[in-house]
């Protein structure tokens, strides 16, 4: 208990005199790890923003050619029946074609190559959000599909796992990305602490000759090198939570949307950034301290 | 507590000690005498490990340190107090906490270490320096800030290498009455120096070192 005071003090003290050198350092781990979570962070909005636009997407469900007025009405209400569907649209044949020419404006003129309307009317469906998994949608797909008078289904199935993969790919790159910054902030506080190692060597040496067991020279320095990674962590911390909120406050201001789409910063992130920074760092100032024979 | 058996030091081909055996008991204050370069510090290094001998038997305090592993080290130092010929203090430290340090090795209390640190340096006669640091001072005030240093954890051995070169003849006199107290407690002393007159008519033993052997091994 005592010892771990001693080193606390001795390793503040040092923190002190070498002030600089750790304010550098504390300043290039903090860097390191706000760009690692802004990166993640990144990643984090982008997949729960595919996520929610995913569940947006609705079921369109095209009909047979000529089927009555009757029957297609018949269909509608099958839909409105379904206790899985929230929302059902209908797009006649002639609301169609009037879309398309709008889409298409003064090139609607193509259209006048079909004879009569080639469009079919369709109905647009929402699925409950709650049963909104992939999965379920491709069976609710395929089981309207199999219903009389419906000629095709679709569905953003496309859209989704390309979108999908896109996050996958930035996940693994985060991956590699917040292993690259380990390794950086562990080079970081190991270089540091090696040449504070090596400025004491002579008073290591002396401590040695006095007999000093192993953790009263180690603790200091593995303590120093925590402190960097930490505080270095924390600095990052505030930071993202400034700009995060900053950027949150000013986008909403114009896109009021936006609080359903960014999802806020999770608190734990917060504690998670110095002591991960602190681990990193402790990982360093150890392989560091292992140059200390004795 | 000390015993060479047979020993042998030489860097490279440099031959330093050759053949050097004495035995040192409980309590005893002796001098090793012997021109410069004759190897008495050598001698000492040998004791606190620091370096190791190229033939022969070391044993402190029952333990064969010619043998010793790395991670035995520590121990057997912090059963010898140095008194280093080159002061070796921290310069960083407070000259309370150079005297302190030894103490906190053991994780010992403050307030003990405090009682005991400042009873050493009021013996020394450098309580008013408590809070200096060990560079302001002057050489002597500093060798008496390392030999209460290597005295505070009450050692079984004291290894003194010229621990009276920086005093003046007041000073140098309370430091061998403080070595002389302690070794009446039962620490062994063991005093490296090459100024006679310090042991002259004493009676105490002395080795002197010559010719890389203990050339005389007598009563002054
Ligand atoms: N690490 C070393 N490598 C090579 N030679 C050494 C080493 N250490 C000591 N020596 C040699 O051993 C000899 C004895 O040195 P030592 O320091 O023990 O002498 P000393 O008796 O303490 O002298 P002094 O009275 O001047 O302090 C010297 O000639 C020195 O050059
Ligand atoms: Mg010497």
């Amino acid at each position: 208990m005592n010892t771990l005071r001693y080193a606390l003090r001795s390793a503040f003290k040092s923190i002190w005199l070498e002030k600089w050198f750790n304010l550098i350092a504390i300043f290039a781990i903090s860097i390191g790890l706000f760009i690692l979570c802004a990166f993640v962070m990144l990643t984090v909005n982008m997949d729960s923003a595919i996520q929610r636009w995913s569940k947006s997407f609705g079921i369109i469900v095209y009909l047979s050619d000529g089927l009555s007025r009757e029957e297609e009405e018949k269909a509608g209400d099958k839909f409105r029946q379904d206790p899985d569907i929230s929302e059902v649209n209908y797009i006649s044949k002639e609301t169609a074609l009037e879309n398309v020419r709008t889409a298409l404006g003064s090139n609607s003129l193509i259209l006048d190559v079909f004879k009569g309307n080639p469009l079919p009317s369709s109905f647009e469906l929402k699925i409950k959000s709650d049963l909104l998994e992939p999965a379920y949608v491709r069976e609710k797909a395929a089981k309207i599909e199999k219903m009389n008078g419906i000629k095709e289904v679709q569905y953003g199935e496309k859209w989704l796992s390309s979108l999908n993969t896109a996050t996958k790919i930035m996940k693994i790159f985060a991956i590699f990305f917040g292993g690259g910054i380990f390794v950086a902030i562990t080079f970081i506080t190991y270089s540091i602490i090696k040449i504070f190692f090596h400025r004491r060597r002579d008073d290591i040496e002396t401590l040695k000759l006095l007999g000093a067991p192993r953790m009263f020279i180690r603790l200091p320095l593995l303590i120093e090198g925590m402190f960097m990674g930490s505080v270095g962590g924390a600095l990052s911390s505030i930071a993202l939570f400034i700009i995060y909120s900053l950027v949150y406050a000013k986008i909403a201001e114009y896109v009021p949307s936006i609080k359903l789409i960014i999802t806020s910063m999770p608190i734990f992130l917060y504690v998670l950034v110095p002591v991960s920074g602190a681990l990193m760092s402790l990982v360093g100032s150890y392989i560091a301290i292992g140059r200390i024979r004795y | 507590m000390i015993v060479f058996s047979n020993v042998a030091k030489h860097f490279d081909n440099k031959r330093v000690l050759h053949d050097v055996s004495f035995d040192l008991k409980n309590g005893d204050l002796v001098f090793l005498t012997g021109p410069s370069g004759a190897g008495k510090t050598t001698l000492l290094k040998l004791i606190y490990c620091f370096e190791r001998p190229s033939s022969g038997k070391i044993i402190i305090d029952n333990i064969d340190i010619s043998a010793i592993t790395q991670g035995k080290i520590p121990q057997v130092r912090r059963k010898i107090g140095i008194v280093f010929q080159d002061f070796r203090l921290f310069t960083d430290k407070t000259v309370f906490d150079n005297v302190a340090v030894t103490l906190q090795f053991n994780g010992m209390h403050p307030q003990k270490i405090r009682g005991y640190v400042n009873e050493l340096l009021e013996k020394v006669g450098m309580l008013k320096a408590t809070r200096e640091f060990p560079q302001h001072l002057s050489g002597g005030e500093q060798q008496r800030i390392v030999i209460a240093r290597a005295m505070v954890s009450k050692p079984k051995v004291i290894l003194a290498d010229e621990p009276t070169g920086n005093l003046d003849d007041e000073n140098a006199r309370t430091i061998m009455h403080l070595l002389k107290e302690i070794s009446l407690k039962g620490t062994t002393v063991l005093i490296a120096t090459h100024h006679k007159d310090l042991f002259q008519g004493s009676g105490h033993r002395v080795l002197h070192l010559n010719n890389s052997i203990i050339e005389s091994d007598y009563a002054a």
